[in-house]
């Protein structure tokens, strides 16, 4: 062996001050070797890489009896050690569910293909083939030691925005009305509806409400806001505020439609809008009174069995502040129902079925639906939907929500 | 999407082909970038007769281009569109704010 007590190899050395460099500082080294001449050696270009926690142990058995008290980042064993080698060690500690990723790096005097194949197989991460070159041993060191670090990093960073993702996600479902809320709105006006809110990723921008409009009538509100994930979601608290503060109560869908718009305008960036539906189902006047915004033509069906495509046609919301709404309005008798729902349920293609529903489709699936007269209509239709579709999680979000009388 | 440019000493025409989506957004820069240069009076027209479908954002695309050719003083037109793109245009209203040719 040459003698490696003077300086490091200068391309090798740790390059100070950098993040990294003061991580490698506080990552720990288990060095396992029979020889103590062995052991300062690669002491000392570990030391040279940057490591300054550095243990000993003289064999693979007192290695693995020192892994839970010293808690090492890497290991460096020796191929061949009395008791027990480098590779029954490794094997050994990989049956560990806790040490499948920790860096092992195994010496090999001889180094014979057999000898690696033995290495790998056991498990280890990388060789090192002796005599131990100071500067490939500092440089394979610090790779293993920096890609442990980073994949910590990752798994820190990841767990964070999962937990992040995870509650902002349950914001999101606070803005929709749950069981309890649908069911005290609906029941004392005769009314049921089905509904479905399936965010495309963890959180998205679709948006609806139901609301108590009278004592006979109730109002439900259906927005699809443009793109998908946190930006759109984004977008659905700043509507949850605006609507907060705009009461629909007393006001006409359209009226109050024009008003939703004037304040999103001053809120959305250029480029972002949405589609929106409300409609005001009354059981007294036996009328819908609705506004749209561009939203997909809900679907209508009549007493007498026919199915047709509403007009909800309108500048989306939040492009001109100067957009006014109509109101429209369809008599809505006993034995009607109103299909509204997100985009995504006329454009999801797949690459098996690249040709998407479209509203018409959807009015020719629904006709079939009537006609059968299910229990629960709108699962019937999302079961064909995703049969022929895909199933969620979809590429956009989707929302759909079935109003009968 | 794809698209394709033509142009002459007053008009841009950019023919858009396929689908415009939300997955698009990328490449809908490179067109913007199109309005860059501005010259008074110019006039971009989108020809869609290639388009087979848009979605919402696709739409956003549009409103995005609008914007832009308002502040330059230029004049925009969505031309040719049919089926599903003639449809969600209709839907969207879009001939209340933008020219819209056959």
């Amino acid at each position: 062996m040459t003698d490696h007590t003077l300086a490091p190899p200068a391309e090798a050395g740790a390059a100070h001050g950098s993040e990294l460099d003061l991580q490698l500082r506080h990552a720990r080294v288990l060095i396992v070797d029979d020889s103590k001449f062995n052991r300062q050696i690669l002491a000392r270009f570990v030391g040279w890489a940057g490591v300054t926690q550095i243990e000993f142990a003289n064999d693979g058995v007192e290695g693995l009896e020192k892994i839970d008290s010293f808690k090492p980042d890497l290991v460096l064993a020796d191929y061949g050690m009395p008791r027990m080698g480098g590779v029954e060690m490794t094997q050994k500690l990989r049956q560990r569910s806790d040490m499948v990723d920790l860096p092992i790096l195994i010496q090999t005097t001889l180094n014979t293909d057999q000898q690696r194949v033995a290495c790998f197989k056991a498990g280890a991460t990388d060789i090192l083939a002796m005599p131990v070159n100071p500067g490939e041993c500092m440089a394979r060191v610090r790779l293993h030691l920096e890609k442990l670090l980073l994949i910590r990093e990752m798994k820190k960073f990841r767990e964070r925005i999962e937990s992040e993702l995870k509650l902002a996600r349950n914001m999101q479902m606070s803005l929709v009305p749950d069981d309890r809320k649908v069911k005290k709105v609906i029941e004392p006006r005769g009314i049921t509806i089905d509904y479905l809110f399936e965010p495309s990723s963890e959180m998205g921008g679709d948006f609806w409400n139901i609301f108590e409009y009278s004592d006979t009538a109730m109002a439900v509100i259906n927005v699809d806001f443009s793109g998908h994930g946190i930006g759109a979601a984004i977008n659905t608290f700043r509507l949850h505020t605006i609507i907060d503060r705009t009461p629909l109560k007393g006001r006409q869908p359209g009226e109050w439609l024009t008003e939703v718009n004037s304040a999103l305008k001053d809120v959305l960036p250029m480029g972002q809008f949405a589609t929106a539906f409300v409609g005001i189902f009354d059981t007294a006047t036996n009328l819908l009174t609705y506004a749209g915004a561009g939203a997909p033509s809900p679907v209508f069906g009549n007493p007498d069995g026919s199915v047709e495509l509403l007009d909800a046609s309108g500048l989306f919301l939040g492009v001109s502040k100067r957009t006014t709404y109509p109101d429209r309005t369809h008599a809505f008798e006993p034995g009607s129902f109103l299909v509204t729902y997100s985009d995504a349920l006329i454009e999801e293609v797949t690459d098996s079925n690249p040709k998407a529903l479209e509203e018409a489709g959807l009015q020719s699936w629904i006709e079939d639906i009537r006609k059968a007269a299910p229990d629960k209509p709108m699962r019937v239709l999302l079961d064909r939907f995703f049969q022929t579709y895909k199933r969620p999680p979809l590429s956009d979000d989707l929302t759909c929500i079935w109003v009968s009388r | 999407m794809d698209y394709k440019v033509r142009k002459t000493d007053t008009t841009t025409e950019v023919l858009l082909s396929g689908r415009l989506t939300f997955t698009d957004h990328e490449q809908f820069r490179s067109v913007m970038a199109l309005f860059d240069e501005p010259v008074k009076g110019q006039k971009f027209v989108f020809d869609l007769a290639g388009l087979e479908f848009v979605d919402s954002s696709g739409l956003g695309m549009f409103l995005i281009a609008r914007d832009t050719a308002e502040r330059n003083d230029c004049q925009l037109v969505l031309r040719g569109a049919h089926n599903q793109v003639r449809r969600i245009l209709d839907i969207a209203k879009f001939g209340t704010i933008f020219n819209i040719e056959d």
